[in-house]
């Protein structure tokens, strides 16, 4: 090439002076319409920050914490940590209450209920909403899709429905069910999910249903960021020392300040005996012979018994669902697998960097879902790449 | 070449009736940003790609997020950045999707060319869409605002949140590191090198070499 710089400079006028094709737009408009039909109004315009008014924010929120913290780290508290926020008893959620509304879910119907309510569906899922809450049903036919839009809602699916047919999206982040009970809250601008039993997958709502990008399992609980669930953190909780936080009133008025309190509980400042994340089978008062036994973490050769099967299947997986390719054509896919295993063998939860076809994906998850480690001390993190 | 600003008395009362969730003004807001913003993102995206849904990601976007707009920059800029954000995120998610498609990218037809000519410009425009992919993000962004778009360092530093000179040092890099992918890539130096000779696919190897002027 004589001068690539040239080319370049030529190819980027030619690119400057083609016009984007012609688009459709009044089919566009009517569904960008359609979209902010379901949306709340804009935030109200903020003023013009100055940094006294930052420095009072910041001075609120940490006050807030504060308090929080207090609650929580009190010497002479007897109760168990709770997160600061207004709680509603785990039974409403799995007791239907007597205002159940059985299969009244319709496309388009929108839900925000001025006292606690609950609805069941098709008698396989049955979820409740705090009152405040705000939530439209984009789907209720094979599958339910829900938008939650502000609060919380907590579920409970019935065991063995098929992987994605219990959706709620928050953003572009959904969380998916695998037959199971879990509760969603939808803050300002993340998504936290707590599991009680079975297994979520939290991913990217795709025009095609939802991609799982992160799986949590009983006694999870992760905050995503919502567009897609890019960003997450993870702890764990206890359903029976922790009520879920199903309720969209909160007194701690940003995320920020409940992290900030349930980071200061997680580091240890916490009355003891009682560790509110922390899983139990981690904390005895004394290891027995067996556990002293046990190796720190997992390590791949340490992990390799349940490993090899487990990435055999997930290629098992692959080639069921890459099977309608043309013949002739040979399709290379590299992911990274990233697990977190609890030390007693669970995964917690597992990650597929990129995703996998969806079908792929779905099969896969489920054999990640169900592989059981050797036992450690600690939690364990593994790393597995994989190659199509 | 970009956005056209609108922070004319009418755009401002625009933009603020959209703020209080005035839709009829977000209609007319959507008509009179529409064109622009589907520039932006086509020249952002490259051909083949999901314009037509970025657009619509877009406008849903500046929907939610207008009340967050506080008049200290330009709308046109405000707007801009926002479009360019949505139009990276689609990257990065059709990144993250392993693509089991052999799908050749649609044909853009451009009626003014011969057909030739036509294929010729399409096959130049994808090897160089091909070699912004194997660039980071920020050198893609400050490289297509300013060589396509035509924006200046300083507004693209208000664009993308950085100080001009580091968009400056930005531009630097993208543009040495194509050159260098131009003459390392021997596949991609070799089609970038056969498209700068008009008619190459007549001739016979060897031929003379004849460059753009």
């Amino acid at each position: 090439m004589n001068d690539p710089a040239k080319w370049l400079r030529e190819t980027a006028k030619i690119v400057a002076d083609t016009p984007p094709p012609e688009l459709p737009w009044d089919r566009i408009e009517q569904r960008v319409l359609d979209q902010i039909e379901s949306c709340p109004a804009p935030r109200p315009p903020l003023s013009p920050e100055v940094p006294w008014q930052r420095l009072v924010a910041m001075a609120a929120i940490a006050a807030a914490s504060i308090v929080g913290l207090h609650r929580i780290t009190h010497p002479l508290s007897t109760s168990a940590y709770r997160p600061p926020t207004a709680v509603v008893s785990q039974r409403s959620v799995t007791r239907l209450p007597s205002r159940s509304t059985p299969d009244a879910l319709l496309p388009g119907m929108r839900l925000h209920p001025a006292q606690p309510a609950s609805y069941e569906h098709g008698g396989w899922v049955s979820f409740t909403l705090p009152a405040g809450a705000d939530l439209t049903v984009d789907r209720s036919d094979d599958r339910v899709v829900l938008s939650l839009l502000s609060g919380s809602v907590g579920v409970a699916v019935a065991p063995g429905q098929p992987a994605g047919s219990f959706v709620i999206v928050a953003g572009k982040t959904a969380v998916a069910v695998h037959g199971t009970r879990f509760h969603v809250v939808r803050r300002a601008d993340c998504v936290l999910v707590q599991v009680e039993e079975g297994v979520v997958s939290v991913g990217e709502m795709s025009r095609t249903g939802p991609t799982a990008r992160w799986l949590l399992g009983a006694h999870d609980q992760g905050t995503f960021s919502l567009d897609g669930a890019r960003q997450a953190s993870f702890s764990r909780w206890s359903p029976w020392r922790q009520a879920p936080v199903v309720a969209s009133q909160s007194p701690v008025a940003s995320p920020v300040a409940e992290a900030a309190a349930e980071s200061s509980a997680e580091s240890g400042n916490v009355a003891k005996p009682t560790r509110p994340h922390d899983d139990p089978t981690t904390h005895t008062a004394k290891p027995s012979a067996e556990e002293d036994s046990l190796p720190e973490q997992l390590t791949l050769a340490l992990a390799d018994p349940t490993i090899s099967p487990m990435v055999a299947s997930i290629h098992e997986c692959y080639r069921s669902a890459a099977s309608t390719l043309a013949p002739g054509v040979k399709v290379t896919v590299q992911s990274s697998l990233s697990i977190t295993v609890a030390p007693d063998g669970h995964v917690v939860f597992a990650r597929f960097d990129p995703p996998l076809k969806p079908d792929a994906q779905v099969c896969a998850n489920g054999v990640v879902q169900n592989a059981k480690f050797p036992r450690a001390a600690r939690q364990s993190q593994l790393q597995v790449e994989l190659q199509f | 070449m970009g956005i056209v600003a609108a922070n004319d008395n009418a755009g401002d009362q625009i933009v603020s009736r959209c703020q209080q969730g005035d839709k009829a003004a977000f209609r007319l807001l959507f008509e009179k940003h529409r064109a622009e913003v589907a520039r932006l993102v086509y020249r952002i995206l490259g051909p083949g790609n999901d314009l037509e849904d970025v657009v619509q990601d877009v406008f849903i976007q500046v929907y939610r997020s207008i009340g967050e707009f506080r008049g200290s920059s330009r709308f046109s800029t405000w707007l801009h950045r926002l479009t360019v954000n949505v139009a990276l995120m689609n990257l990065r998610a059709k990144r993250a999707r392993p693509n089991l498609s052999d799908e050749l990218p649609a044909n853009v037809p451009s009626p003014s060319v011969a057909p030739d000519d036509d294929a010729m410009r399409r096959e130049r425009v994808r090897v160089f869409y091909e070699l912004l992919d194997r660039m980071s993000e920020k050198k893609r962004t400050v490289f297509i605002l300013h060589e396509i778009e035509g924006l200046s360092p300083g507004e693209i530093a208000e664009i993308v949140g950085a100080p001009a000179l580091t968009v400056r040092t930005r531009l630097f890099y993208a543009r040495r590191e194509l050159i260098q992918l131009l003459r390392e890539q021997p596949a991609l130096a070799g089609l970038a090198d056969v498209m700068i000779r008009p008619g190459s696919a007549d001739l016979a190897p060897g031929s003379s070499r004849e460059t753009l002027p």
